[in-house]
């Protein structure tokens, strides 16, 4: 008989349905494990990442500079071939001293990151770098995000240097230390003795405007997060000032990059725990994941470092600021080394 | 009313245990996953204190090592901690005879060095530096016996305290004879480049040293320097290109070893030059660790320790390793002496008989 014996079906379907739900009961559950490992990564990526937030308003216009409604910019996936991506790595001051959202950006590093061919270049902007910012107004290059936030940062960048920012990633004090920390520390290999009777106490006292006395010393050695912070923050006691903190901060950069070569998928949660309120990036969760590997695949010469220096800018005083007034012509060549025609 | 017949009750109950047993596997599946994706974890490196390790192979005298702010002496194949972790003492050197030794010790904000016995206990401080006014303090590191035990030399920030930002080091010589002379200062060094630092005496009385200097490129560098006497008579012995640093003297003072660093690569290798007590002869890496640090050479001069991570890597705690006829045309190649440890990378160890 077509289709069998309906008395016989029955318990075959019954059979069959339990299967699969059992099945699928393991799926959930594996899932759920899965789920509540990966938790403290989806607790960051729902608080941190996402889509730019548009510009803050100004606490209050001062260096000339005044504010107005900031730009947006969209998400875009990340681009794996020959083209590449840029992202606009900010750090700053997150401690007391600021009105929370409106905070000076110490450093801001231009990445471009080609995985096609395991390349990535550095560009450091010295944050006194005299500029128009995209809120209007001209002053320091480092009052863009506290005018604008990381839109306005990002459209400063763009429209001074010509060049196209496809992502940003901000990372407060805390945040570096505790990344580094969870990474289990990294191997610098300081290029001086750094000396620095004015470095700030915002992270280790009660007194946010104190200072403490600091000494790296130089050459190969293995710092944790609060050690690898002082170097790659002093800016005292060397002849270069900023300049100087660049290039160490880039190396601090590259310090990382080769531990995070030691990290795979599953150390991600212990990472995001500690960077919980102290990174905002647009780049999403998986696109984080997916620098993974590119990051063990870099090799150590890979990686291409450039600070600017004179004839870059020219130091001026402006009103009561020493700042850098830029040399465009010259920038313009070194970002079109760089990061290509904009 | 109809009475469920009991096979079927039995049935049920069974079904109702399976099913309650399929729930229990679930879950246990549900917290394998997540148990199993954390053994998915890159290992945290693991340190354990030296007193709880041996190390490869032993070595023959008494070798000083500092981790997290605790002086270690090796011997026999033993490690037996001296003094700290209190006063996070580092950078041990031993005078001739190897009866005393004399090591930093440093605060948040000064260091101090500071006289001990062989056991590592307290003889008297040599250079104070401590002073409750921030700006008074002073950093000082690297401290050096002379050759024949008369003095001490170090490395010592020489600040202005109504100069700001000022603060590089400048190598100082002072006696141990009397030890209340005041302090020689031997260099001058380069304003903001951090200085001059790790000094080793020469037998003949001049002095051999790392000089900082950032060039015109805005590159910061390091030059072994040599200096006859104090405040001058100086010259370099190495090029900016190679940033060399942390000079170590061949008992015989015609070897000497170094570490020359990529900055841009962060990478560091060992280097060795053949010295006439003026000239150095051509740099020979001598080693494949790329991170190598703080050479020290044996007392009988057939071969170097030096400090890198495991595995001759980029990455991890800094290990002990001895490298074997380092001036031989073709070195051995370098065997790791002690596993899972941390030492300070900064710290050269001493070396006596």
């Amino acid at each position: 008989m077509r289709g069998g014996d309906p008395e016989a079906i029955r318990p075959r379907r019954r059979t069959g349905l339990l299967v699969l739900l059992t099945v699928l009961g393991f799926v959930m559950s594996g899932v759920g494990g899965a789920v509540a490992y990966f938790l403290p990564v989806i607790t960051t990526a729902l608080h941190d990442t996402g889509p730019l937030p548009g510009a803050l308003p100004s606490p209050k216009a001062s260096a000339g500079a005044h504010s107005s409604p900031g730009p947006t910019v969209q998400i875009k996936p990340l681009p794996t071939g020959k083209a590449g991506f840029t992202v606009l790595l900010l750090g700053s001051d997150n401690d007391p001293k600021f009105v929370a959202g409106h905070i000076l950006t110490q450093s801001m590093i231009l990445v471009r990151v080609i995985p096609a061919t395991h390349q990535v270049s550095m560009l450091s902007i010295p944050r006194d770098l005299w500029v128009p910012l995209a809120t209007g107004g001209t002053a320091k290059i480092d009052a863009a995000y506290a005018f604008g936030g990381p839109a306005g940062a990002i459209q400063t960048v763009e429209q001074d240097f010509h060049v196209h920012v496809d992502y940003y990633a901000w990372i407060g004090l805390q945040g570096l230390v505790g990344l580094i920390n969870k990474i289990g520390g990294i191997n610098i290999v300081a290029q001086m003795p750094v000396l620095d009777n004015y470095y700030p106490a915002d992270l280790t006292g009660h007194n946010p405007f104190a200072y403490q006395r600091i000494c790296v010393l130089p050459g190969p050695q293995r710092v944790p997060g609060a050690r690898a912070l002082v170097y790659a923050r002093s800016r005292h006691g060397s002849l270069l000032g900023d300049i100087a903190r660049n290039k160490r901060q880039q190396e601090v950069l590259v310090d990382i990059k080769a531990q995070a070569k030691t990290l795979g998928i599953a150390d991600i949660p212990r990472i995001a725990s500690s960077l919980s309120g102290e990174i905002h990036t647009d780049l999403g969760l998986g696109q984080v994941a997916s620098l993974l590997p590119l990051a063990r695949a870099l090799g150590s010469g890979s990686v291409h470092q450039v600070v600017m220096l004179p004839p870059d800018y020219t130091p001026a005083t402006i009103g009561s600021q020493q700042v850098l007034l830029p040399n465009w012509t010259a920038i313009d060549g070194v970002v079109r080394q760089l990061f290509g025609a904009p | 009313m109809s009475v469920r017949p009991r096979r079927t009750r039995s049935a049920g109950r069974r079904q109702a245990l399976v099913a309650l047993g399929l729930v229990g596997l679930m879950a246990a599946f549900g917290l394998g996953v997540y148990l199993g994706l954390g053994t998915l974890q890159s290992k945290a490196a693991q340190v354990v204190k030296p007193t709880d390790t041996r190390p490869a192979f032993t070595l023959p005298g008494t070798i000083i090592l500092a981790q997290h702010g605790v002086l270690y002496q090796l011997r026999n194949g033993k490690f037996t901690a001296l003094i700290g972790p209190a006063g996070n003492w580092t950078q041990p050197a031993l005078l001739p005879g190897g009866q005393r030794m004399i090591a930093v010790s440093q605060t948040g904000r000064h260091s101090t060095i500071t006289l001990l016995d062989a056991n590592g206990h307290v003889v008297r401080p040599l250079v104070a530096t401590g002073s409750p006014l921030r700006v008074d303090n002073h950093w000082t590191f690297y401290p050096r016996v002379t050759p024949n035990g008369t003095s001490v030399f170090y490395a010592y920030d020489l600040h202005d305290p109504y100069a700001g930002y000022l603060v590089d080091f400048a190598i100082m010589e002072r006696s141990l004879i009397h030890p209340a002379a005041p302090a020689v200062q031997w260099t001058i060094p380069n304003n903001y480049t951090g200085g001059d630092v790790e000094p080793a005496a020469l037998a003949n009385g001049s002095l051999l040293y790392a000089k900082y200097n950032i060039d015109a490129a805005g590159h910061s560098f390091s030059q072994l320097w040599l200096q006859t006497k104090p405040g001058g008579g100086g010259g370099p012995l190495t090029t900016p290109q190679a940033n060399c640093s942390e000079p170590a003297l061949s008992p015989t003072q015609t070897e000497v070893a170094m570490v020359c660093a990529d900055n841009q690569l962060q990478v560091s290798r060992l280097e060795v030059a053949s010295f006439t007590g003026g000239k150095l002869g051509p740099l020979r890496v001598v080693s494949p660790s790329i991170l190598a640090a703080s050479p020290t050479w044996a007392p009988s001069g057939n071969g170097l320790i030096y400090l890198a991570p495991a595995g001759n890597g980029r990455v991890g705690p800094f290990q002990l390793w001895w490298l074997p006829n380092p001036t031989a045309a073709r070195p051995s190649a370098p065997k790791q002496v002690t596993q899972h440890l941390d030492l300070t990378a900064t710290s050269q160890p001493a070396w006596g008989n």
